[in-house]
């Protein structure tokens, strides 16, 4: 049905069971949502065969609301559920989202094991940098001087950077995106669900109602708008008073490989020693 | 301790998660019992879809025995799954057995999983009525398997004044305890929960009908007491205790036994 239609109705793939959704207004995560979404709508994925892993936190609430085969599962452990599911069901479309401190603190083990084997898997990190779901705590990805609940001082731990550890880890497929460029993101995701490896993808997101409360970021649209102001080219850099970034923000497709597929090198070995 | 005995983990195993749920333990106490329940651990964790824990202390481990592996080799569980038209189908609305039918992905239901609390749909919920329903369920679906959960043997406890409560390597050296007992002249048994959670205690209070005084040994501080206390009020119930990393000798278990026999 969806393939002849061309337009996309976000509504079509959510389940009206779930509404109203619990993220606050203005939220960055709606975006990120809607985008893979769209992603999925345009690659004409069954959504029979479509199935979203998500952990513990805002993010990981996400995956209740799309009608496909859901699993909500536990705080930083997506990627190993979804692991075992891509490997016992390589039928399978396997997506996970997952937050920055799902997938960066207690999941970061997780993450840099799954980059290095390659197993097909879509990864969405959908980075707010901060805790959102626990009432604003300091993430791996907060960045410096900012004011979170356990940092009233403001952040003095550098941060992460989520797409570099992942290239660094081996990932088949990484790249980063702003949820204030949503076509974008979306043709991001669409690249990213066709990596036949591992693909990891970074979602910029906005906790409006925690972090840019306490930080002082403004409404809901001055946080989308300033996500552009802080993607400027690195001459620019030292012209805002306070960075949001260290450095300029890096975004599309930043690294890709060709390196073997870890579902079929297993399944490959595993027939070969049984063919002996 | 590392690659130390002891048997400590008695409520980690029940009650180690978060929130109320039940839950199935099994104690083998030798190589080719663990062989057996890692059979039975997988056959009840198909048939009763939930979580089963396979609990041995270090001796038990890393023993080697000599084993005739006959009988049954391989799992025989069989999963039931969801069957029927997708828009009547709740994953959490169970059978008689209440059990539910397992969905597959791929077979079309699009169903959520997740470990929020959540209604027969699948989907969360924190109305108060529902929570405790599905909860009850869950107890209720132990309770209703019980004859195919349970398992303990039970060791010369028929004319038993003292019966020994004990699990994994201490129900070993308990057994040998039994013996040198029994040569003595001392009415001793021995009673060993082969499923530890949900506690056998129907089998437990018929072994130690004529019990006057009960032990435990175990290498802990008193765990597996406090249930056997909880469980026979009005018996005499001692430990025997141990926590330097050494399992229990059946001389030790021998002369606690043989001194309870006299005091009672
Ligand atoms: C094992 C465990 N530890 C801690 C928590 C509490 N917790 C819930 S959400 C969360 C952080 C989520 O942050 P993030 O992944 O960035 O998601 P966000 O809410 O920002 O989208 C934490 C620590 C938990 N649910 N489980
Ligand atoms: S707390 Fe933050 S991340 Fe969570 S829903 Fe609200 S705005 Fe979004
Ligand atoms: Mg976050």
């Amino acid at each position: 049905m969806f393939s002849d239609a061309p337009h996309f109705d976000v509504r079509d793939y959510l389940r009206k069971e779930m509404m109203p959704h619990f993220l606050c207004p203005g939220c960055g995560h709606g975006m990120a949502l809607r985008a893979l979404l769209w992603a999925i709508h345009e690659l004409n994925i069954d959504r029979d065969k479509l199935a979203v892993v998500s952990g513990i936190g805002c993010a990981g609430r996400l995956s209740a609301y799309i009608d496909a085969n859901t699993f909500h599962t536990t705080h930083g452990r997506p990627l190993a559920y979804a692991t075992g599911l891509a490997l016992a069901r390589p039928d399978l479309h396997v997506v996970v989202i997952t937050g920055d401190g799902d997938c960066l603190a207690i999941g970061g083990n997780h993450l840099i094991h799954a980059c290095r084997r390659n197993l097909k898997l879509t990864c969405l990190m959908l980075n707010n940098e901060i805790y959102g779901m626990t009432g604003g705590q300091v993430s791996p990805t907060t960045s410096e001087t900012r004011l979170t609940t356990t940092t009233p001082h403001g952040n003095s731990e550098p941060n992460f950077d989520a797409c570099a550890l992942a290239t660094a880890a081996g990932a088949g497929f990484v790249g980063r995106e702003v949820t204030r460029h949503v076509p974008k993101l979306k043709e991001l995701i669409k690249a990213g669900l066709q990596h036949p490896g591992f693909a990891f993808v970074e979602v910029v997101s906005d906790c409006t109602e925690v972090y840019g409360r306490k930080n002082d970021m403004g409404s809901s649209a001055e946080m989308v708008l300033r996500q552009k102001s802080e993607m400027r080219p690195s001459a620019y850099r030292d012209s805002v008073d306070e960075p949001f970034r260290s450095t300029d923000l890096p975004t599309g497709i930043l690294a890709q490989n060709n390196r073997p597929e870890y579902g079929a090198a297993l399944r490959a070995a595993a027939a070969a020693r049984a063919a002996k | 301790m590392p690659t130390r005995p002891s048997q400590a983990d008695i409520y980690q195993t029940r009650y180690g998660s978060h929130g109320d749920y039940p839950m199935i333990v099994l104690a083998p106490a030798s190589a080719r019992e663990i062989y057996d329940e890692t059979i039975r651990a997988f056959d009840l964790a198909e048939l009763c879809r939930t979580p089963v824990i396979l609990l041995y202390d270090q001796v038990i481990a890393q023993s080697s025995e000599t084993v005739a592996l006959g009988g049954r080799t391989s799992v025989h569980a069989t999963r039931k799954w969801a069957s029927g038209p997708r828009e009547a189908y709740k994953p959490y609305a169970a059978d008689a057995d209440l059990i539910p039918p397992m969905p597959r992905p791929g077979d079309g239901y699009r169903t959520h999983t997740t470990g929020l609390t959540h209604s027969e749909t699948g989907f969360p919920s924190q109305d108060p009525e529902t929570v405790t329903r599905n909860l009850g369920r869950l107890y209720a679906k132990l309770d209703k398997h019980r004859d195919l959960i349970d398992s303990f043997e039970a060791v010369r406890c028929e004319d038993a004044e003292v019966v020994i409560v004990a699990i994994g390597i201490s129900a070993r050296a308990a057994r040998r305890a039994v013996d040198a007992c029994r040569a003595e002249g001392k009415k001793v048994g021995l009673f060993r929960p082969v499923t530890l959670w949900p506690f056998p205690e129907v089998a437990l209070r018929e072994a130690t009908r004529n019990a006057k005084a009960i032990l435990v040994p175990e290498l802990n501080i008193g765990q597996l007491r406090l249930e056997i206390e909880r469980q026979l009020r009005d018996r005499r119930v001692e430990g025997l205790h141990l926590i330097s990393g050494e399992p229990i000798t059946p001389a030790q278990i021998a002369a606690a036994a043989t001194k309870l026999a006299s005091e009672v």
